[in-house]
């Protein structure tokens, strides 16, 4: 997904207050940011078109609510970002420490995890020693 | 027709494009029998044999190419010529032969390749620029995400940050956090995103399974050189495969169902199992010489280069000149 500054910016506000216009937006950023009311509405207008914000009409104007929280928005980046490295390709461009693409069965992991018991058994009889 | 340098530059170019070929099916042939052996190897070892191995054609292909220049005094006014590798005709350059035709399928080959793998590049840099955006930077340097998904990672190619989700942030102690803050900034101090994907671009000219082979390899190796940077820090081995076992069932567990392909779970099944084995029990392994790469780098070029004219001539009596 990609997303511009502002738009980035107008998100984030969404995930702190419950439901704005597109003037108490613009007045937010007016201060911080400056630009006009046309680039707020346009933004307002596009993050709506991605999903990512919805909207119902009160009067003359749109009232804009964030569509989805705050964690599932990071987890989808996170899915769309890490998406590479969960195909049976290997071609990701990332570098993980563990692959997410690494699914280990309970039998296979107590495998793993006598074979480190095994080694702190010897090192700390080394050490002994 | 085209006649002079012009045509000794297309030439040269034919060559360059007739040994990368060449080179790639060799090398293909013996990735596809002896790159088990590999294994064996210590990982910096695998890490150099394995750059060899995809950089081969290119390195070989330019040697070959630069051998072509220098001998018959063809195109560069070298003072002293050496008359070993001969092409005839070099003077002449048809585009409508099959010279022209290797050339410019190669030309169109290596553009198609070389855009797509940008293209990529882009695309996920805007993604990851996009995931900086909704993170928060702690006092260690490392972008904290608010995730219900279990995961460590390191992304960015040219200024790349290591990035760790919330849920997998509180389930791990201060020991076990400190491990996975070493491997994966060692990952960003040597630019592995980046090195990756250029090691993809180099093997994108592979045959699929070849490339995914060499992919793969390569792959496990960058992260087992990443945990051999933990040792420097940290001296209990155990604890480094406790926590990649740990962080391991998280990240299973968050991705659930994302993944459905058996035959990949079972080659995954081994790249965890070799990096904690790697780092419990294999700690003395063979190692790959520098005079190793020189002898078949040097004597790779000399066998293309012997074999130019050969080929050159074989393909031409094929086709009745």
């Amino acid at each position: 997904m990609n997303l511009g500054e502002l738009e980035k910016l107008v998100l984030k506000y969404f995930w702190q207050i419950d439901v704005a216009d597109a003037k108490q937006v613009f007045s937010h950023f007016e201060q911080s940011r400056g630009g006009t009311l046309n680039t707020i509405q346009s933004t307002l207008d596009r993050l709506f078109k991605k999903g990512l914000l919805i909207r119902n009409k009160e009067g003359h104007a749109f009232q804009y609510r964030s569509a989805k929280p705050r964690k599932a928005f990071i987890g989808e980046l996170i899915k769309d970002v890490t998406h590479d490295f969960t195909l049976d390709d290997e071609d990701s461009i990332l570098a993980a420490f563990a692959s997410i693409s690494t699914e280990l069965n309970e039998k296979q992991f107590n495998k793993l995890e006598k074979l480190i018991k095994d080694y702190r058994a010897i090192t700390s009889k080394v050490k002994t020693k | 027709m085209i006649v002079g340098n012009l045509a000794i530059l297309f030439n040269i170019l034919s060559i360059l494009v007739l040994t990368i070929v060449s080179m790639i099916f060799v090398v293909s042939i013996i990735i596809k029998l002896r790159l088990n052996k590999l294994a064996h190897y210590s990982v910096l070892s695998r890490r150099r044999v394995l750059w060899i191995l995809a950089l081969s054609p290119w390195v070989i292909g330019i040697l070959t190419a630069f051998l072509a220049i220098i001998s018959d005094n063809h195109y560069l006014p070298l003072p002293t010529s050496f008359n070993f590798l001969h092409w005839h005709h070099i003077q002449e350059f048809n585009f409508e032969s099959w010279h022209g035709l290797s050339v410019i399928t190669a030309a169109i080959y290596i553009c198609l390749i070389v855009a797509s793998k940008l293209y990529r590049l882009f695309k996920k840099n805007r993604q990851i620029n996009s995931l900086r955006a909704f993170a928060e930077v702690d006092e260690s340097g490392f972008y904290q995400l608010e995730a219900d998904a279990a995961t460590a990672f390191t992304a960015g190619y040219f200024n790349p940050n290591c990035y760790i989700t919330s849920a997998l942030r509180l389930e791990l102690t201060p020991d076990e956090y400190q491990v996975l803050q070493l491997h994966e900034r060692e990952h960003a101090r040597r630019s592995d995103p980046l090195k990756k994907w250029f090691y993809q671009l180099l093997t994108a000219f592979f045959p699929k399974n070849i490339s995914e082979k060499l992919n793969r390899s390569m792959s496990l190796v960058i992260e087992q050189c990443a945990d051999q940077a933990i040792l420097n820090v940290v001296e209990d081995k155990s604890l480094i495969a406790t926590t990649l076992l740990k962080v391991n069932r998280l990240a299973c567990r968050s991705f659930k169902g994302v993944l459905e392909d058996e035959s990949f779970c079972y080659y995954a099944v081994n790249h965890i199992e070799e990096r904690i084995n790697y780092l419990l029990i294999e700690q003395q392994s063979k190692v790959f010489s520098h005079y190793s790469t020189f002898l078949v780098t040097v004597s790779g070029t000399l066998i293309c280069a012997l074999s130019a004219d050969f080929f050159h001539h074989f393909i031409e009596s094929a086709l009745s000149h």
